[in-house]
Formats: C-alpha cells, structure tokens, sequence
C-alpha cells in the first residue's frame, strides 16, 4: 500500500497542465526517488477521472474503461508516495469521493490550488469557447450570477471552483492537516512561485525541475477570443468535433492566436468584478477558519482592482477584422499544408497502384487468377483450391 | 460538526430510512412532521436530494425495495449535474443551493436513475448472440432494403424469416419512405440505438447547418444510387403515412403476405431518449461491444413497445422540413425508378397532438418503469429476492 498518496484535485486554470506536465514527463526521474506518478500516457489521470465520475467527453470517455481502478491499483501497490492529478476532479460528488478514497487506500493528502475568481471568471469562459461552446460573455456570467445554478454551465463551474465546497466533498472525512490549499499568487508575482508552492506540497526541490514553456492552455485576447465565438456560431453544426479540436482549437488558437495576442486581456466589468469580490470574501474568511494547510496567502483569492474592462461581445471593428485576418491567414495555411499532405498521400496511393498492376501482370499470377476462375465451375478444381488455402494458412 | 448540522443530517437519514421502508412522504411534510432527531452514527455520504426524491418516487411494490432504496442512496449521479444537492431545512453554507426534493428538474433525476440503471445493467452483460437462424432459398432473388431505417429493419426480418436474403448480385431494391418527420425520427432512434448520443433538437440543427437530409434518409439520392447500380427496373420506393403501411405495401410488391407489422421494442421516443442518455455511460463502462449487446438484447425487453414514434420537428423547424420534404419529392418525380404511394405523403403532417419534442418529465416516467424492470431483472439473475445487491462501486470490465 502506498506510504502516502497526493491527490491534486483542482482547480482548473490554476497551472494545473504545467504541473501535470511536469511530472509526467519527468515520471521516471520521480520514480526513481520513490515518487510514482502512475500514468502510460499524458491524459491518463483524466480518463481516470472520467471514469470515477461517470462522465462523458465528447467520445474520449471511450478509453476510459476501468481507468480509475487501473490507477488506484498502481498508487495501492506503490510503497512510497503516489501523486495523483485532474482538476476535473474537483467536482466530484460525495459518494465519487468516498469511492475515490476507498480505492486509493493509504494517507491521503489533498491539494487544490485556488485562483481569484475575477480572473476564473473570463478565463472558464475563454475555456468555453475553446470547447465550442457559443455563448457570449454577458449569458455566461448571468448564467454563473443565478442563485439557483439552473444551467449545465453553472453547475459545472461551481462544482470545480468554489473552494470552500470542493474541498468540503474532498476533504471533510480526512484530517484538516492533510488538505492543502496552493493559492495561485496574483498577476505580476514572480514567474516560478506558483511552481514553488506546488513543490512544496509535492515535496520536491524546485530547482531540481526549472520551471520551462510546457503543455500550458495559453490565453487569446478580447478581439481573438470574440473571433472564435462567433465561428463557433458558424461552423459548430457542420464541422465534427474530432475535426474542430485538430482545426480550431489546436492549429487555430494554440498554435496562433494565443502566440500572437494582440488585443487587451479579458477581465470582468465592474459590477461582476464587485460580486466577485463579496463571494471572495466569504470563501476567505470561511477557509481562514478550517485550519487547512494554506501555501501561499489566502489573500491571493480577493481579487485584484478590476483593469480597464473591454467588452468581448462588442469588439471594436478594427480589433475584430485584425483578429479576423489573422485567423483567416492562419487557416489558409493549415489548409496549404494539408492540401500538401493530400497531394503526397495521392503520390503513395498512384505508386502503391503501379506496384498492385506490375504484380497482377506477372505470369504467375494470370495463371493463378485462370486456376481460381476454373474452381467455380470445376469441383476437382474447387477442392484443389480449399486444399491449397488450407496448407496457405 | 455543528449541532445544527448534525440534527439537520440526522433528520435526512432518518427520512431516507423511511423512504427505504416504503414512505411516499414529501420532505417538506416530513421535516415539519418528524419528531426531534438524534444524531446517528454517519453511514456514507448523505444523501444528496437527488437521490432521495427518486426513491420516493419509485414503485414501493417493487421486490426487495429496500435494497433497491440502498443501491439508489449509494450510487452517485453520473455525468454533469448539480452536485450533491442539499435539502432545504440545513444551515446555510457553501456549495449547491438547497432545493426542495420535489421540485428538483426532472433531467437531474433522469441523471442519477441513469446512474443506477447502468449500474444494473453492467452487471449482466449478454454474450454476443448467435446469427439469426436464416432458412436458406437460393434460388430466391436477393433484396436490399434501405430508406427508413426502424421499417427497414421491421422488413428485413419478416424477408430473413422468409429465407429471402439480404442483397446479393442482382437484388431487388426497396427504399422505404414515409412522412419526413417521421423519417428523421426513425433515423433518431436507429442512430441511438446504434450507440448515438444526439438529441431530437440536435438532429434537426445539425441538420439544417448543412441543409440537407441525413444521409440514410436521403431517398431520392439513394433510389439513383441502387439504379445506377442495379438498374432502374429493379429499385422501388415505397411510400406511406406509417410503418404498418410501408411494410404491407412493400410485402405487396414483393408478393409477400406479410403479418400487419408492429413497433420494435426499446425504439419508441422515451426509450429512444432514455438510452441516448445512456449510451456514453455504458461505453464507459463495458466498452462499446457490451453496449451493442445490452441494447440489442436487453434493452428492447426493459423498454418494452411505446405507442408510436410519433415526434414532429421541434419548433421552428418544420418550414425547413416541408422544403426538403419538397426537394425529396421532386428528386423522386425525376427518377428512372418505380415509386409506390402518393409522394406526397413525404411532407410532414402538422399534428397538433403530437409532441416536437421529448419531455423530460415523461422521460423520467417511463426511466422509473425501466428501473424497475432492471431491477426485477436483476433479483432474478442473482440468487434470489432476499440476496443483498452488490455494491454500486462494482465495475465489470
């Protein structure tokens, strides 16, 4: 049984893909002094996680029969520490948690790291889009002001971020000493101390592991991120998901428009970015009285003054037509490329084709296609033929 | 734990065990009416609403209820949802807002029934079953049937059973039409019963973005198809108002005396919704091959026959129809090929009895029935009525 499993449940937008990255790619480096990250693959905690939560994903959901079983085996038969990480997570339910308890065995400890809420408001949203969603920003955040969290969407970002009710499900039956509360510090910190405080919690020297660009979730400007709204209104209907992931959401967003931002940063305006700050509040002064294990400063969570708010659902035409024509040369390129990708893949089918005619042209092979003819209408024939295809096999 | 809180926890258990014991009592009522409660020792998780009103509202008749209530109070609630939602009458606190249990929306309880349905379901996966047994004729002309996909398969049976094989190298073609509301249902439910996640609103949207028919509808380009190949003097569509007719008309043609056709279980509009929810579940959970077996050799039997198929297009929608409805007409005008029925009867009828749209509420209806069939199903499976169930937390691979 494991001497120790950490179990980082969220949040999501909280450097969570940079940690995870982290140590899947360094896992044997890990293992080695007695710290198992057990994961064949990079999503694997995620197919986990949709496996202990029962939850769909768009097909992935496919891959992750038993996945949480697989992993909770391997943290069980590990005799050091075990680190576990999806901030999917977060949302589990009470019963998905006690499940996820029960299998792991061992001291369980529980990080969440925690984001001030004016700034994991534009950012879940951001998120939103990216995943095809066509809300606009004003629906969003109505849709999360409703008391009653009467949409998908609200359910779904209470259930990851609000921190004194996460970690209420993950941690009400543990000792509050084992809950780990990693705040991210607010704009402007320096770059590695996030970094630090997960390492921590992980228990590793941070130098050991320099903080390098990895599989993080880059942010898209005002104009870029209104771009991509409105083409989900064009294209969500006609263009599969499978396609719109490799197109818009990898080729589109990752690997252009959030390298070249040009536009202000989304924030929130000023009346939510007042609501925010109540519900902060509330979140700091009830975490102040758990005695959980805080890293950083639970002052991190109040939000910052608001910045200049610019209205993603009303961008400034010349902001929209720059986003726009950046969009459209982007994807003018990808579609060159793959037109070079067909253009090759049809040079391999027309050579493929030439070698299939060369080998039907041989004598061999006419005598051999005259003989299986002959077995049609010859019974002596047909028997020689099954004899043949039997002594073949 | 504070005191408020642990006398609010006891009261909640105290109604899931009344609720276990056969109480169709209402929370509300209940808080009001109940005497004082001591705290009682945890036993899992509390409840969460969700869980508790669909115990409530099962059948108490059924066998070993109790244990039911017990499988139901420990299974969570699969995919998205409101997390474990607390009842009203408890401090105020974080997290999901209290709601009272009968209030709660009807898709949030067809969740967590979801839930406990796969969790029934898995536990008896079918092995894959035989080849239907198939009287071989060769000297009978092969047909191919294609258009509406449920009177295809309704059709297909009834030939297979007649030793008449599907398709061969110079069939007969029969492409089955009807009412295009009708069509695009039956393609609904054929595509979910294949292991499709859409729902009835989403068909018709996608539908609409790329302004054509799906594809296994399009009869006018499938009829050209089977003549390019097959020659026109072989295909002939068949139209009429419903499946009934479709398949006397085609048993007509084929100088058939076909029995008057009937519904196929588990493809009505609640089942077909039931299992659209369903479907990514049970991938999740014994992969795709178990979930091809479940809902081709279970499902049917807990679903059992739903009146009709009958589901107009969701608002909005129907000016669009009545235009493909159109385009579909005229594409068959123009065909080389034979086509039976007035091709009038493609356009949708507007029927103000009939619903555009599945009602969460008759979805979560018809999920206690399946439930509890699945439950029944279960008891006799195992060793008997009294054998306590497995624990919910138990997968099979």
């Amino acid at each position: 049984m494991a001497k120790k499993v950490i179990l980082h449940v969220g949040a999501p937008k909280t450097g969570t893909s940079f940690v995870q990255d982290l140590l899947f790619s360094e896992r044997d480096a890990l293992a080695a002094r007695g710290i198992l990250y057990p994961a064949d693959r990079f999503d694997a905690h995620f197919l986990a996680a949709l496996d202990l939560m029962q939850l769909p994903w768009g097909g992935i959901e496919r891959e992750a029969t038993g996945a949480w079983d697989r992993l909770a085996r391997q943290a069980r038969a590990w005799p050091g520490t075990v680190v576990i990480s999806h901030e999917i997570l977060a949302t589990a339910s009470r019963v998905q948690v006690a499940r996820a308890l029960e299998s792991l065995g061992g001291e369980v400890h529980i990080v969440y790291s925690a984001r001030d809420l004016a700034r994991q408001l534009p950012a879940e949203w951001q998120e939103n889009v990216k995943h095809r969603r066509e809300a606009t920003y004003a629906s969003f955040l109505e849709d999360l002001q409703d008391p009653q969290r009467g949409s998908e969407l609200a359910r779904w970002f209470w259930g990851v971020q609000e921190v004194p009710d996460v970690l209420d499900r993950w941690g009400s039956t543990l000792p509050t000493e084992n809950i780990h509360l990693i705040t991210v510090p607010p704009s402007g910190a320096p770059r590695d101390l996030l970094w630090h405080r997960f390492a921590q919690v992980l228990e590793l020297d941070p130098e050991d592991y320099p903080r390098e660009e990895g599989r993080t979730n880059a942010s898209l400007g005002v104009a870029e991120v209104a771009v991509v709204r409105q083409l989900n209104e064009k294209i969500c209907d006609r263009v599969p998901n499978h396609h719109y992931r490799a197109l818009v959401r990898e080729s589109l967003v990752h690997q252009n428009l959030s390298r070249d931002r040009e536009s202000a940063a989304l924030s929130v305006p000023p009346d939510v970015w007042a609501w925010a700050d109540q519900i902060s509040r509330s979140w700091v002064a009830e975490l102040a009285l758990r005695g959980y294990d805080v890293v950083g400063d639970l002052d991190d969570l109040l939000p910052r003054p608001p910045s200049e708010f610019v209205d993603p659902d009303n961008p400034s035409a010349e902001d929209l037509a720059s986003a726009g024509l950046r969009a459209l040369t982007a994807m003018t390129i990808e579609a060159a490329r793959l037109r070079e990708e067909t253009v090759e893949l049809h040079e391999v089918i027309d050579r493929l084709h030439g070698e299939v005619r060369a080998a039907h042209a041989t004598r061999l092979y006419l005598v051999k296609q005259r003989l299986v003819a002959k077995a049609h209408t010859s019974p002596v024939a047909a028997r020689g033929l099954a004899a043949y295809r039997r002594w073949r096999a | 734990m504070s005191g408020a809180t642990s006398t609010h926890d006891a009261l909640v258990r105290a109604w899931a065990a009344d609720l276990r014991d056969g109480s169709t009592q209402r929370w509300a009522d209940f808080r009001v009416g109940a005497r004082p409660a001591s705290p009682a020792p945890a036993d899992g998780p509390l409840p969460s609403a969700a869980q508790l009103e669909l115990v409530r509202r099962l059948d108490k008749d059924l066998p070993s209820f109790g244990h039911l209530a017990d499988l139901v109070l420990a299974t969570a609630g699969p995919g998205r949802g409101l997390v474990d939602v607390p009842l009203p009458g408890g401090p105020a606190g974080f997290g999901t807002p209290p709601i009272e249990p009968d209030a709660l929306p009807a898709d949030e309880l067809v969740r967590i029934a979801c839930g406990v349905l796969v969790t029934l379901l898995i536990r008896d996966v079918p092995a894959a079953a035989p080849p239907p047994s198939f009287a071989w004729r060769p000297w009978r002309r092969g047909v191919t049937v294609l258009g509406a996909p449920l009177t295809a398969a309704v059709l297909r049976d009834e030939l297979r059973a007649r030793g008449i094989r599907d398709g061969g190298r110079h069939p007969t073609c029969v492409v089955l039409g009807g009412p295009l509301d009708r069509l695009m249902a039956e393609r609904w439910s054929a595509r979910v019963a294949a292991g499709g996640g859409m729902r009835w609103q989403r068909l018709w949207e996608s539908a609409i973005a790329q302004d054509r028919l799906p594809p296994g509808i399009q009869l006018g380009t499938i009829a050209a198809r089977l003549s390019e190949q097959f020659g026109a003097a072989n295909v002939h569509v068949v139209l009429a108002a419903d499946q009934a007719a479709a398949v006397a008309l085609a048993g007509e043609l084929l100088g058939l005396d076909l029995p008057p056709a009937v519904p196929r279980p588990g493809s009505g509009v609640l089942a077909t919704d039931l299992l659209r929810a369903l479907n990514p579940l049970l991938v999740l959970n014994v992969g795709e091959d178990g979930r091809d077996r479940l809902a081709d050799q279970v499902w049917p039997g807990l679903a059992g026959v739903e009146s009709d198929l009958e589901l107009a297009p969701p608002p909005g929608k129907v000016e669009w129809a009545q235009t493909m409805a159109e385009r579909v007409i005229s594409d068959l005008r123009v065909g080389d090929y034979a086509v039976h029925g007035d091709p009038d009867t493609v356009v949708p009828v507007r029927r103000t009895s009939t619903r555009s749209n599945v009602d969460p509420e008759d979805v979560l209806e018809f999920a206690l029935g399946v439930l509890g069939r699945s439950w029944v199903r279960d008891l006799a499976r195992s060793a008997g009525p009294d054998a306590p169930p497995r624990r919910p937390t138990e997968r099979q691979g």
